[in-house]
């Protein structure tokens, strides 16, 4: 029963937050697969951004740090630097179609992945950044879901997953 | 940076139809554009073949020509691959290529490099992850992506828009895009935003938004003087640079004229009588012979410049400065007659 009812939830948080048909030019990736690509999933606010080229001098990239005001799902801590590509260096500046820009000082939700390598990065590209406004998480199509609700899917996806694996 | 021939601001209401997209926009812009170019689009866009499936060269290019129009064409050079491999490659080549590294899920990327507002290079890279349909007739099967209409989405990002969704019917913009579906064709929004940067009309609460057809419209025989001034447009001032140059700015600035106009009904009395004035001269160069304005016409549009002027923000006011100035001098004419 407690699972049905987890699955309802992810499914209501699903439908709010994604678009709902095909897939996005970037595939789109469901609140399931991003959780469970996610090493962390943090709440919090972008306090550094700091853009540089890359070794060729053939692309900008932006290392974007988040003060963490709550650890959603991950190992606890109190900032997660990422990097995204694009940035602004000088008089150049770079962007892409799947990457997003940040603010420094607006809060997020962020699924961030690559752990093991030598800078994370988010999963799904912008898929992967949440604006969190008035205690609402605002999705890629403009949909705003309740935080509480937003957590509690994601917390529910891992829970899901493993009772998933658990099954088998 | 461009040359500008500003006293077209002027002029041009007087000269040049409307064109204008009808529909409700609700496109995005990125805020970086090729507009400061003489020639959007014009400088060479390379498409790298090596590793693109079937007639995915082709294809590319159809999508960038949906976004064709008399303010600008994509222009490619020989298909070959000046980036080394690399995506995405600052080297001032505008590069199309097939390849990886671009992340899970992910379709087509594009990335633009700018100074300011202004683009200076963009590259696209198709992934080799997925399976892609690159005819021209026929549909994609179900779980085949339309390299086409993908072409046509990127391109739209090279060219300064961003994602647009909640608008129907879906627009080449939309930011969502399933296998088998088909995509190409430009909506009334991907136009609107696409003149919004490069001109063209832009409509907005449902009104006319070109400053002839406003002046027009109710007019007794605006019809048939919107009519001739399309024809002025498409056959003059289409054969030459300078001419297309106008036509293009005239676009760009279209959406302020029609403002002032909407606010100045004596205004447009005064866009009638011009356009009335100069219309005999108008029809012979629409005819194929040369525009020649007399003394009463350059100072019946320097008038208009100036009670243009008083309505014009400062960018508007400043450029009209300088129409006025070069009107004085009398080169532009030289420059449109000449083919």
């Amino acid at each position: 029963m407690k699972t049905l009812g987890l699955a309802m939830l992810v499914l209501l948080v699903t439908a709010l937050v994604f678009p709902s048909p095909g897939s996005a030019l970037m595939v789109e990736m469901s609140m399931d697969q991003l959780s469970q690509e996610a090493d962390n999933v943090v709440r919090g606010t972008v306090v550094k951004q700091v853009s540089a080229w890359n070794l060729g001098h053939t692309a900008i990239h932006t290392d974007v740090t988040i003060a963490v005001d709550e650890v959603i799902s991950g190992s606890e801590r109190s900032e997660v630097t990422f990097r995204i590509a694009g940035g602004v260096v000088g008089e150049i500046g770079m962007r892409t179609s799947n990457d997003p820009v940040f603010q420094t000082g607006e809060s997020v939700i962020v699924f961030v992945g690559g752990d093991e390598v030598a800078v994370p990065t988010l999963v799904g590209k912008a898929q992967g950044a949440f604006k969190v406004e008035d205690d609402a998480v605002i999705g890629v199509d403009g949909k705003k879901t309740p935080m509480a609700d937003f957590v509690d899917a994601v917390r529910a996806d891992g829970a899901l997953g493993s009772d998933s694996l658990d099954a088998r | 940076m461009m040359r500008v021939s500003l006293w077209k601001m002027g002029l041009i209401p007087v000269f040049i139809g409307s064109l204008c997209a009808g529909s409700a926009s609700g496109f995005t812009l990125t805020g970086k554009n090729w507009a400061y170019q003489a020639s959007p689009m014009g400088e060479n866009w390379n498409v790298c073949p090596v590793g693109m499936p079937g007639s995915g060269v082709q294809r590319t290019k159809d999508g960038a020509a949906e976004w064709d129009y008399i303010g600008f064409q994509f222009t490619f050079g020989a298909d070959q691959c000046l980036s080394g491999g690399a995506y995405p490659a600052f080297n001032n080549v505008n590069q199309v290529d097939f390849g990886g590294g671009l992340g899970a899920g992910v379709l087509a990327q594009t990335s633009w490099w700018f100074n300011g507002k202004n683009t200076v290079e963009c590259d696209l890279r198709f992934s080799n992850a997925w399976n892609w349909y690159t005819g021209a007739a026929g549909s994609p099967a179900a779980n085949q992506f339309d390299l086409w209409s993908v072409a046509a989405h990127e391109m739209g990002h090279c060219l300064g828009l961003g994602h647009q969704d909640g608008i129907v019917p879906k627009p080449v913009m939309g930011s969502t895009f399933g296998a088998g579906e088909v995509r190409r064709n430009l909506t009334a929004d991907d136009v609107a935003g696409r003149n919004a940067i490069y001109g063209g009309g832009v409509t907005y609460g449902g009104g006319v938004t070109c400053p002839a057809t406003q002046s027009l419209q109710s007019a007794p025989e605006g019809e048939t003087s919107l009519a001739t001034l399309r024809q002025f447009r498409d056959r003059f001032l289409a054969r030459s640079p300078e001419g297309k140059l106008w036509t293009r700015l005239y676009y760009r600035h279209a959406w302020e004229a029609t403002l002032i106009l909407l606010r100045n009904p004596e205004l447009r009395a005064q866009v009638r009588d011009v356009i009335n004035q100069m219309m005999p001269a108008i029809e012979a160069a629409t005819d194929g012979g040369p525009l020649s304005l007399t003394g009463k016409d350059n100072r019946a549009i320097d008038k208009l410049l100036k009670a243009f002027a008083k309505e014009a923000g400062h960018e508007l006011r400043r450029s009209i400065r300088t129409a006025r100035r070069e009107l004085r001098r009398r080169r532009f004419l030289s420059r449109l007659n000449d083919r």
